[in-house]
């Protein structure tokens, strides 16, 4: 086929000219999305046991992981708003059935990170109250009843407060918490000697006791440890009381090396809880949270509350000891702090 | 111009570099929050320890270490061991050895070889109470080294009440020949780190809570058995960790003011009362003080850092004892300048001392922070 005149013959160079420059532009871009795809398949393996895991825990949608380059650090803390907390801890060995564990640590945790004031509630564990899902009972028995849905609501309702997150963690859970934050730092009040402390950790007789004996003073604890120091109450005079304070101690502690926490840390905490953790908060929430753990350093700033008389008293209902609430001084006090 | 093959190669590799210089990078940006503390005699301890006079002695995850001359030593192998006190005639080791349920007061040779089991504490193998078991911690030997101090949780008086008391143990008796020297707070925990003073009676640590069910630790001053004896210092103090000075006239301590936090505080001591608190270290997680024999500081325990592993420090003597001022330069007006009525020099200033700051001697170690240290001269 005879070729076209001079102006074809120009067209045809021009092309040739372009050719290669327009194969060179198209090879970079499939070069650059196979690199893109390649790099979020990258973070997604790596971060695929958190994202199992808050499948797992929560069962709801899992936002996207950070992939450098693809989205913006966390936002800065000021960013977040006031929120509140349900912390719960329950006793989830072999003695219990998984699905229905009482919580014997409630602890309500208000953040308002624009003041950054932390209030810390606990709740008595044999607190006698109404209960989300009928009748009258100790309020650790709801999570047991409802789950999680049921303690939220148990709470809401006879505290009068929003709950916006939870976080359950068994005893497991606590120990492989703290032993993946490298231990946690603690000046322990005084002796915490037990010789009834269940002996239900990788036990074949989770229905034992064995001795405990927390020596007092600056330490370095780790989850064993910690968890024997907020579990043990039948030393101490205030007994579940007690060891309410130590929890919350224990719970600071926690924030304070959780300041050293970036978002690439998530995976490999969330692989140690193997189901011993279950939150309402997804990566993207906690990706947001984490800032703010460290923005808040002000000890002093920090506001623990512990339900002693006259606020509740410890009394008998069906020959059972329990702690009758007085709600006439407690709800002021709540709504002071959570509002 | 480029092969289908090798385009296909390079687009593989890169997909390769990509996906796994991902992972690597995020797996480089984890924090090493899970530090695992390195025995003691695998590091090389900061060139300040080379000053350091004598022999210290440490418990890290249940083994005793020494330090002398810059350098540690194993002293005994991992096993529970901690609390080593010496001897006052430093010829020998008091320690505790912890097992799960009970702990006994050895008396070790200096090289850690046992000498002898100076308590009990075992229950009968034929009785399942756990409670059977006892606790013995904190030993002391008294200034004449005929009475062994510690705290000991005896027979229990109530159902679930584990409070240690301080007892004083003839050397060589049983627990049965022992006596009681003070009446612990119930359901505190009780009694512990017995001080026994050259003159006579000790000062010792107990518990105590206030309206708000917090608990706190006062010093307390005895100088008989279950005598009531005297607060040394106020439960809001919160105080504990007792040690004196080699020439037995100043006492530092641990407070913590109920929080979470501790101070070294140093008070003038005569016997029978505190003088002025001084704060010498208010903004680490400080443990464990223990006066170099010599008098030229004070070494003491504390992570470095934010936190984490409890490291060995060394505060000079200079931070809480600077040397006394030297005599005030003043100039000498020189004849020539006097008659050229030129103005005498004003007298300069004498420069601020610079500040004594603690030096840390080890990294990456993670000594007991529950345990004294012994400092042998």
């Amino acid at each position: 086929m005879p070729r076209g005149g001079s102006s074809g013959n120009r067209r045809a160079r021009a092309s040739a000219r372009r050719r290669p420059k327009v194969r060179w532009v198209s090879t970079f871009t499939l070069f650059a999305v196979a690199a893109l795809m390649a790099s979020m398949s990258g973070a997604l393996a790596f971060f695929l046991p958190a994202v199992m895991t808050a499948f797992a825990s929560t069962g709801q949608a899992v936002t996207p992981p950070f992939v450098p380059g693809l989205s913006s650090p966390s936002p800065v803390a000021a960013q977040v708003g006031p929120f509140t907390v349900l912390l719960l801890g329950s006793d989830d060995d072999q003695k219990f059935d998984p699905a229905h564990v009482l919580t014997q640590s409630m602890i309500l945790v208000r953040v308002v990170p624009a003041t950054q004031q932390v209030t810390m509630l606990s709740i008595p564990r044999d607190l006698w109250v109404p209960l989300s899902t009928g009748g009258t009972a100790k309020i650790d028995g709801a999570y047991s009843y409802g789950g999680p849905a049921a303690a939220i609501a148990t709470v809401e309702r006879n505290f009068n407060v929003h709950v916006d997150e939870y976080v359950w963690v068994g005893l497991k859970g606590l120990i492989r918490l703290i032993d993946a934050l490298g231990g946690v730092d603690v000046v322990a009040s005084n002796p915490v000697t037990d010789d009834y402390y269940p002996r239900d950790i990788d036990s074949n007789n989770p229905y034992g006791y064995m001795r405990v004996a927390v020596l007092p003073g600056p330490q370095h604890l780790d989850g064993t440890n910690a968890l024997q120091y907020v579990r043990s109450r039948h030393g101490d005079l205030e007994g579940d009381f007690g060891r309410s304070q130590r929890q919350q101690q224990v719970l600071l502690a926690i924030r304070e090396r959780a300041k050293h926490i970036t978002v690439a840390d998530v995976p490999a905490l969330a692989a140690t809880f193997n189901g011993e953790l279950k939150t309402s908060m997804g990566i993207a929430r906690i990706q947001q949270l984490l800032p703010l753990a460290a923005a808040l350093t002000n000890p002093d700033a920090v506001r623990q509350i512990v339900l002693l008389a006259p606020y509740t008293t410890i009394t008998d209902v069906d020959n059972q000891s329990v702690v009758l609430p007085h709600w006439n001084l407690i709800l002021p006090l709540v709504h002071q702090y959570f509002p | 111009m480029i092969g289908k093959p090798a385009a296909t190669a390079a687009l593989v590799i890169t997909m390769l570099l990509s996906g796994v210089g991902t992972y690597i990078y995020e797996a480089a940006h984890q924090t090493e929050l899970r530090k695992v503390a390195k025995a003691p005699t695998k590091i090389a301890p900061a060139p300040p320890a080379y000053l350091l006079s004598g022999t210290l002695y440490l418990a890290q995850g249940g083994a005793l270490y020494s330090l002398g001359g810059g350098v540690f030593k194993s002293v005994t192998p991992a096993g529970g061991w901690t609390q080593p006190s010496l001897l006052p005639n430093s010829s020998s080791l008091l320690a505790v050895k912890r097992d799960q349920s009970y702990s006994n007061v050895y008396q070790l040779g200096l090289d850690g070889s046992v000498q002898s089991q100076l308590t009990n504490n075992a229950g009968s193998r034929f009785n399942s109470d756990p409670g059977a078991n006892h606790w013995s911690f904190y030993p002391r030997f008294s200034p004449d080294e005929k009475t062994l101090y510690m705290s000991y949780d005896s027979a229990k008086q109530l159902d679930y009440e584990v409070d240690s008391a301080i007892w004083g143990l003839p050397i060589g008796a049983t627990i049965n020949q022992g006596r009681r020297w003070t009446s612990p707070n119930q359901y505190t925990g009780g009694d512990v780190q017995p001080l026994p003073l050259p003159g006579g009676g000790l000062i010792y640590v107990k518990y105590d809570e206030d309206t708000d069910g917090k608990m706190a630790s006062e010093l307390w001053l005895t100088t008989r058995p279950l005598s009531a004896g005297k607060a040394l210092t106020t439960f809001d103090e919160d105080c504990s960790q007792p040690a004196l000075s080699p020439d037995g006239t100043m006492l530092a301590m641990i407070c913590s003011r109920k929080q979470q936090q501790s101070q070294l505080v140093i008070a003038p001591f005569d016997g029978s009362s505190l003088g002025d608190r001084r704060v010498l270290v208010s903004d680490q997680w400080v443990a464990q003080p223990a006066w170099s024999p010599d008098g030229a500081g004070i070494a003491y325990l504390a992570p470095a850092g934010s936190g984490g592993l409890f490291q060995l420090w060394w505060l000079p003597k200079g931070a809480y004892a600077p040397p006394p001022p030297g005599p005030s330069p003043s100039p000498t007006p020189t004849a020539s300048a006097a008659r050229k009525g030129k103005p005498t020099p004003k007298p300069t200033a004498a420069p601020a001392p610079v500040p004594v700051k603690p030096v840390q001697i080890t990294t990456d170690v993670g000594f007991d922070a529950t345990s004294s240290i012994a400092w042998h001269a």
